[in-house]
């Protein structure tokens, strides 16, 4: 079955005002299809983040285009583009961003909140996404009192609560020990084998971006390499719960 | 040791995060400055009254006088003189006068046997009154002959020889200028607004041939002063007291210092929302700083050392409000001077002074004081928390508020102000201490504070999801982030609680104080017209008319009642209070007069107390002295001695007062001056052909207002709010400090919420939703600040009204709530803050998501 694009860019550039000379992305295109699990490479300055940014709306392209699930994001204004990243993208960042002064289960059930659902049903995906992401027991704690493993499942359990087609990672293991890395990565591709989420990961780490099925390389704003490799076998939410 | 003393680090700390300290520095400058501002004020203005005491008295050692502006026969003189060890006796008219040009400026008479050099030397430096007067012979015997001040006549463009029309009690007369005083002794005091003449002249003009009012007494060198005051008292008529001028002083000053207690308590109240806000501000600034602080101990500091550190830049902090509050308030002093002269004499029925400030040590010294101290226990807490924390978990929150449980300890503490100011209240309400009673007003301020965070959660668990149902997720999440910050967001409530309820006390007090007044005077007055002078005596109150006025008033067509009263100071058992009489006629026409007389007054209390044989008393005067129907009071008049019993409580009458029967007043004292004249018209039709009538006949002539009864209780309501302009002076600068701290509150939670804002963002809120966060955060701090000040204000309201502001000053008032004041600061306040978190909320909406994103 052949699959479409869910993540267009075609062309894209950006500079930013402190380095006018310097493209931090430059006439960058590529696509990502629905269900893949892309690593995105490359050393610090590389855009990574910026490319994350512009696929999730957050930032504009000086020329060229993106397009989310055949929308062109030019096209969106605010409120369609907070809509977008409400329903269809979720984000992990690397230092997890959760909201220090809300409780776990309010961490994940604001933008629930933010959706209009109701009470009840808030509380049900609220529970079940902490469940998904293997938190269970810490939902009246606060961040500060959790682990890094445990908040970054959190933050991927607040990303995954309105059920997005796509998930954006900007080096979620990067604040974490090698092991609780490893969870992490596997409860992502276990999001991607199971519930088919489109996955793309910011990473330094050549170990984490095997967990992908793609790796983009990126250099000056460029994509150098574009490498597919046959994914390692898929991890089940038993063996994420376990570890 | 050098280096534990050294300032540098808390300098660069301070320099660097100014912007962000700043409000602290304001909240103690404006403290300070009311502190100092009423500090300069109340020094000044007593050294006014005093001055004028001594200038008053001149180089007497003792003073005989029936009492205020009362009579009696100069014969009393020989008498006087002729006591061994005095060594000179000087017969004198003192009174008031007004220029007959409507400016109101009221000037003191004095009358002086200008023949006796010696009687002169006593109040002027001049050696000579022939120094000042050019012929002392035509002086003599020209009975329009005046000395004025050479400021006044300098003012009004006056020479020797220049007419001045004067407005005495019997008349407008012309006088002829004929000297002129150089600015020294009483001219200097009354900045020239001193008007000497004969003796004789004086006392046709002011009372009558041969009445005086004061008799000052020179004793001979070395001669004991309370032998000869023993020895003068023994000679004279039961009503005239012999005291020493220094005594006067002393009086002047307990008067004055009750009502300066009163402002200094409300400058002090000032100071402690400024601590608040101060303590609020630095709690933020200091958390913010955590990381820093686990850094510091992590690199070896100690923990003493990092809170020495911090409360070094309170202190700095503090030094900064004190000086820009001492030079403020010296500014507030310098400006606000003539208003709280003018209170002064008003509340206390003194003559107006002219007063100056200059800078004073003590009160600079008290603002330093006050400033550092304020300061440093806003700072003392916020600096032990941070100076607490362990450094892991400083250095993992990053400045995020530190997680903490209340215990059940917590709790106590926090609970522990409401037992014990009730006890206060108690307590205070039996023994009405001033000081007792300031101390309670603290405490309820600190249960204000201890209040505001369990309010906060409170409100968050109750109405959240209403919030949610009725404004949508993002304002839901604005109430949920203030709930999750409890003791940022409490602090921010606690300030706009303790500056508000002072403010809704300040208006609470001041309207209780009108409306006390004007309500009883409602409740009383009657007549159709009302007739006083149209010129102000001491106190702003109108000066006193012959009482052979009410002869010529009821001759006129259309009038068909005239009584009228008269209010003095009077010797009694209880010392020196005041006497209100009553025409008879007063107490048995309601056309007139409404009597409410208290629950166990006697049932023919009126009757009794229009023959002369009984008194009433004021609630006021019943309050203060504990007296009632039953106990008898003992009065001194000049004309014998009488014990009145106490027949029943003039619920009506708004001042601490006697009342009594005027015929019985003016047989006893001499006095045929009248304060108020009441008139009832033939018929309501005819009223305005009555006030007309008397307009054209007699108003021109003696100057009369002519007023109706609204318009004459509008006038005293104006007169009570003037009395208490500085009041509301505080009140406008604590509601604009309040409103300033929480919009600065708002803006420190968006500067430090930035990160946070951007992962809302990317996590699909949008810039309105972020917009609605901070805007309802705005919103619930105002809202919740306003119940907790609505509580506050209307518990010291309560309390001062019913029970310190009597301590104090000895005024029973009833409680009345300044319904529109209380709505129209709320609308307001709720209005400011919403405008307050605008720019906070156009910020975090206009945020760049990426930028907030990397913002640490």
């Amino acid at each position: 079955m052949s699959r479409r694009a869910i993540i267009e860019l075609q062309q894209v550039s950006k500079r930013y005002a402190v380095s006018r000379d310097t493209p931090v992305l430059d006439n960058l295109s590529t696509e990502v299809m629905e269900g893949e699990f892309v690593s995105l490479m490359g050393p610090s300055g590389s855009g990574k983040t910026t490319l994350l940014n512009l696929i999730a709306g957050l930032d504009i392209p000086d020329s060229g285009w993106v397009k989310i699930d055949g929308t062109d994001l030019r096209t969106l204004r605010d409120r369609q583009l907070s809509k977008l990243r409400l329903h269809t993208i979720g984000f992990v960042f690397q230092s997890f961003n959760l909201l220090p002064a809300f409780r776990v289960e309010e961490n994940v059930s604001w933008p629930l909140d933010l959706c209009g659902h109701k009470r009840a049903e808030v509380r049900r995906r609220t529970a079940e996404a902490l469940q998904r992401v293997g938190i269970v027991g810490c939902e009246r704690r606060y961040p500060a009192e959790l682990s890094g493993g445990e908040q970054q499942r959190v933050a991927i359990a607040r990303a995954i609560a309105t059920g997005p087609s796509i998930l954006l990672a900007d080096e979620p293991t990067g604040n974490l020990d090698s092991h609780t890395g490893e969870t992490i990565l596997d409860l992502l591709r276990n999001l991607n084998d199971s519930e088919g989420v489109t996955i793309v990961m910011v990473t330094h780490n050549v170990f984490a971006a095997t967990y992908g099925h793609r790796t983009l390389e990126m250099h000056d704003g460029k994509i150098v390499r574009d490498v597919r490799a046959p994914a390692p076998p898929p991890v089940s939410a038993v063996d994420i719960g376990s570890r | 040791m050098i280096r534990a003393l050294s300032f540098k680090m808390a300098y660069r700390h301070v320099r660097a995060g100014f912007g962000r300290m700043a409000l602290s520095v304001v909240a103690v400058a404006l403290g300070v400055a009311l502190v100092v501002a009423f500090q300069l004020m109340n020094a000044a203005v007593l050294q006014s009254f005093l001055d004028s005491v001594d200038a008053m008295a001149g180089r007497a050692q003792l003073s005989v006088s029936a009492g205020e502006g009362l009579t009696f026969s100069e014969e009393l003189v020989r008498t006087v003189a002729a006591v061994p060890g005095v060594k000179l006796a000087v017969p004198l008219v003192r009174s008031v006068a007004f220029p007959d040009d409507g400016s109101g400026e009221m000037l003191t008479v004095q009358g002086v046997d200008l023949t006796n050099e010696a009687a002169v030397r006593v109040y002027h430096d001049a050696d000579h009154a022939s120094e000042v007067i050019d012929d002392m012979v035509t002086f003599l015997n020209a009975p329009d002959a005046i000395v004025v001040g050479r400021e006044l006549a300098e003012r009004r463009g006056l020479k020797k020889g220049s007419k001045l029309p004067l407005v005495t009690p019997s008349g407008v007369r012309d006088f002829t200028i004929q000297g002129l005083l150089d600015a020294q002794g009483l001219a200097r005091t009354l900045r020239g607004r001193l008007v000497v003449m004969d003796l004789y002249a004086a006392e046709r003009a002011f009372t009558a041939d041969a009445q005086i009012n004061q008799i000052d007494v020179v004793l001979a060198d070395g001669h004991d002063v309370e032998t000869a005051k023993v020895e003068i008292a023994k000679l004279l008529p039961p009503a005239l007291k012999v005291e020493e001028p220094a005594l006067r002083r002393e009086l002047v000053g307990k008067t004055v210092a009750g009502f300066q207690m009163l402002l200094s308590a409300f400058s002090l109240l000032a100071i402690l929302a400024g601590v608040v806000i101060c303590y609020s501000r630095l709690s933020a600034v200091f958390e913010a700083r955590t990381w820093e602080a686990g850094l510091l101990r992590a690199v070896g500091m100690s923990r003493a050392r990092v809170f020495f550190e911090l409360l070094k830049e309170s202190l700095l902090l503090g030094a900064m409000g004190t000086f820009i509050g001492a030079g403020v308030g010296s500014l507030i002093a310098r400006y606000a001077l003539p208003l709280v002269a003018d209170a002064t004499a008003i509340a206390l029925k003194l003559p107006a002074v002219s007063a100056e400030t200059t800078p004073t040590r003590s009160a600079i010294v008290l603002g330093i004081v006050v400033g550092l101290l304020a300061a440093l226990g806003a700072a003392l807490a916020p600096a032990l928390r941070l100076a607490r924390s362990e450094p892991v978990d400083a250095l993992s929150l990053r400045g995020r508020e530190t997680l903490h449980r209340a215990s059940g300890y917590a709790w106590l503490l926090r609970l522990a102000p409401l037992p014990l100011t009730a006890a206060m209240i108690v307590w205070q309400q039996h023994w009405r201490t001033p000081v007792i009673g300031h101390f309670t007003t603290l405490l309820m301020m600190v249960a204000t504070c201890t209040m505001a965070t369990p309010l906060l959660r409170t409100a968050a668990r109750s109405v959240t999801w209403l919030v949610q149902v009725i404004f949508g997720a993002p304002s839901a999440t604005g109430i949920r982030r203030l709930a999750a910050q409890p003791r940022r967001a409490g602090l921010s409530v606690a300030a706009l609680g303790v500056g508000l309820g002072t403010v809704f006390l300040f208006g609470l007090l001041g309207w209780s104080f009108e409306r006390t007044l004007a309500a009883r005077l409602t409740g009383q007055l009657r007549s159709d017209l009302v007739i006083t002078s149209a010129l102000n005596g001491e106190g702003g109150r109108a000066a006193s008319l012959d009482d052979r006025l009410l002869a010529e008033l009821r001759g006129l067509p259309g009038v068909n009642a005239v009584a009228a009263l008269q209010q003095r100071l009077v010797r009694s058992s209880y010392g020196m209070v005041t006497a209100t009489a009553y025409d008879s006629r007063l107490f048995r026409d309601q056309r007139l007069f409404q009597w409410r007389l208290g629950q166990e007054s006697l049932p023919d209390a009126l009757a009794r107390v229009a023959s002369g044989d009984a008194l009433m008393v004021s609630s006021s005067f019943a309050y203060e002295h504990g007296v009632g129907p039953g106990n008898t009071i003992e009065l001194t008049a000049p004309n014998g001695n009488l014990a009145l019993p106490v027949v029943a409580i003039a619920v009506d009458v708004p001042i601490n007062s006697l009342v009594i029967s005027r015929e019985r007043y003016r047989a006893l004292w001499n006095d045929t001056m009248v304060w108020e004249i009441h008139i009832a018209a033939d018929s309501q039709n005819s009223v305005e052909q009555v006030e007309n009538t008397i307009s054209h006949q007699l108003g021109a002539r003696l100057r009369l207002r002519i007023q109706s009864t609204g318009d004459l209780i509008d006038y005293y309501a104006s007169l009570a709010h003037q009395a208490f302009g500085i009041l509301y002076l505080s009140e406008a600068l604590i509601f604009l400090l309040v409103l300033v701290a929480i919009g600065d509150a708002l803006a420190s939670s968006v500067v430090e919420g930035t990160r946070q804002f951007g992962v809302m963002r990317a996590v699909g809120l949008t810039r309105a939703g972020l917009f609605g966060i901070i805007l309802s955060e705005g919103a619930v701090i105002g809202l919740l600040g306003l119940i907790l000040a609505a509580a506050a204000g209307l518990a010291l309201g309560i309390f001062w009204v019913e029970i310190q502001f009597p301590a104090i000053l000895g005024w029973k008032l009833d409680l009345h709530f300044p319904t529109s004041f209380a709505l129209g600061a709320a609308a307001l306040t709720l209005l400011l803050c919403l405008v307050g978190s605008l720019l906070p909320a156009l910020r975090a909406a206009r945020l760049s998501v990426p930028d907030a994103l990397r913002d640490e």
